[in-house]
């Protein structure tokens, strides 16, 4: 017996195009649609009249604002030192390219004007600030804790090195490596920093072989061209598949992100949020993610 | 006999109806599972799958119900509804092996509604 597990928050249930039927649906009935379409041409119609009315009587008293220019003039100059502060600001956004290699389609995230920490619960999806959450560290099946050494802002939540990649983010240094017994870990705790574990999948440009032999959506955090970056394929792949993708697109480090249904989100240069994957269980409270802000 | 075509970025899937036994939803992912139990993965979300289904198959998309937010399933190929263990089994005596799927109550509840009300409305007519 094949047993799939879903779970749906929806419970709309209903026959494949018999939706006419349902309320919603009447909103595509193309006769509603057209007369819909026809009703908000009208509005904007006596709008545009309106206002066109509304210019004619005003230019009659415009004498009375000939004056005024000058002060226009001042608004005008404050506008621009507005606008000009406005262009400065850095924007943080996600770039996403496809790419595909060896039959691995792929979607490749770089961060723009971001900074990486990790958060233990889901962050705010309305924080507009935060362009991108993956899951980032495994949970134990027994007992829902972290799986392997994890520090939050200095504060070291769980041990272990069940898995040997890992990343470290100390200020504004991201570290992508594989080792049983890093410094980086105690400067993480000591520099208010963060850590944690996950599989490794590339080693200096090598594919590092891992024991799970199934296949689903892989994810990673890699460095690829001196740039930390997320990688996700777009079918199911086994470890080594992906693994080997990742480095025959330059990967030269890259550990594990949580796969499969892994619930994430991320905001792109023209600030559309696209939110992926299944909410995870409100009882895991362990449940952790990469978070990048922009700077 | 109309067929469903689908396409990734690199290959082409395309099916009779009765062949498909569902489609799961995994955010933006959309697995279509056959009677052989073959899987094809597809980057659409569930919506868009559901309105891939309806334009191509027309009115053969009534075979088809959306069950709740993550799943289509084949009507012809419900066998078993649970709704307090929340087990939907679809099959079919060509089939090698049984599809066991998790659901809502509510979603298993107003699924056997449907079911019960296509059975009475065909009583009526007769």
């Amino acid at each position: 017996m094949t047993n799939k597990q879903h779970t749906d928050n929806q419970d709309e249930v209903y026959f494949l195009g018999s939706r006419d039927d349902r309320p919603e649906m009447q909103q595509s009935d193309p006769d509603h649609n057209r007369r819909r379409r026809l009703a908000i041409l009208g509005i904007v119609a006596v709008i545009v009249i309106a206002l066109i009315g509304l210019y004619f009587v005003l230019k009659e008293d415009a004498p009375a604002y000939y004056f005024e220019p000058e002060n226009e003039s001042v608004a005008t100059v404050e506008t621009q030192a507005v606008d000009t502060v406005t262009t400065v600001e850095p924007k943080g956004y996600i770039e996403v390219q496809e790419e595909t290699v060896n039959d691995v389609p792929m979607y490749i995230y770089t961060p723009h004007n971001a900074a990486l920490t990790l958060s233990v619960g889901i962050p705010d999806r309305a924080d507009s600030t935060i362009i991108c959450v993956m899951q980032a560290a495994d949970i134990r099946t027994d007992n829902k804790d972290i799986v392997g050494d994890f520090v939050l802002n200095g504060k070291r939540l769980s041990r272990g090195v069940a898995k040997k990649g890992f990343c470290a983010v100390i200020g504004d240094d991201i570290s992508v490596g594989v080792s049983e017994d890093t410094p980086l870990l105690q400067k993480s705790i000591d520099e208010s920093g963060y850590f944690f574990r996950q599989y490794p999948l590339v080693k200096n440009g090598e594919l590092v072989e891992n024991n799970p032999k199934n296949k689903s959506i892989r994810r990673a955090l890699a460095i690829r061209h001196d740039k930390v970056v997320m990688i996700e394929s777009r079918s199911s792949e086994s470890f080594h598949d992906f693994s080997q993708a990742l480095v025959d697109i330059g990967v030269t480090e890259a550990i594990y992100l949580v796969g499969s249904t892994a619930h994430g989100w991320y905001r792109t240069e023209d600030g559309k949020l696209t939110e992926y994957g299944t909410f995870p269980d409100a009882a895991l409270t362990s449940v952790s993610y990469i978070v990048w802000r922009v700077k | 006999m109309k067929y469903l075509i689908l396409s990734n970025s690199n290959d082409l899937v395309r099916v009779s109806p009765e062949r498909i036994v569902y489609v799961s939803s995994d955010g933006n992912y959309s697995t279509m599972v056959l009677t052989t139990a073959e899987e094809h993965l597809f980057t659409i979300n569930l919506g868009t799958m559901e309105r891939m289904i309806e334009e191509q198959l027309e009115a053969d998309a009534r075979l088809f119900i959306r069950l709740g937010k993550s799943l289509i399933i084949n009507s012809s190929y419900i066998y078993y509804i649970n709704v307090s263990r929340q087990q939907l089994v679809l099959s079919d005596m060509r089939f090698a092996e049984r599809f066991t799927l998790s659901a809502s109550k509510e979603a298993l509840k107003a699924l056997k509604s449907v079911l019960e009300d296509s059975l009475n409305s065909r009583r009526t007519e007769k």
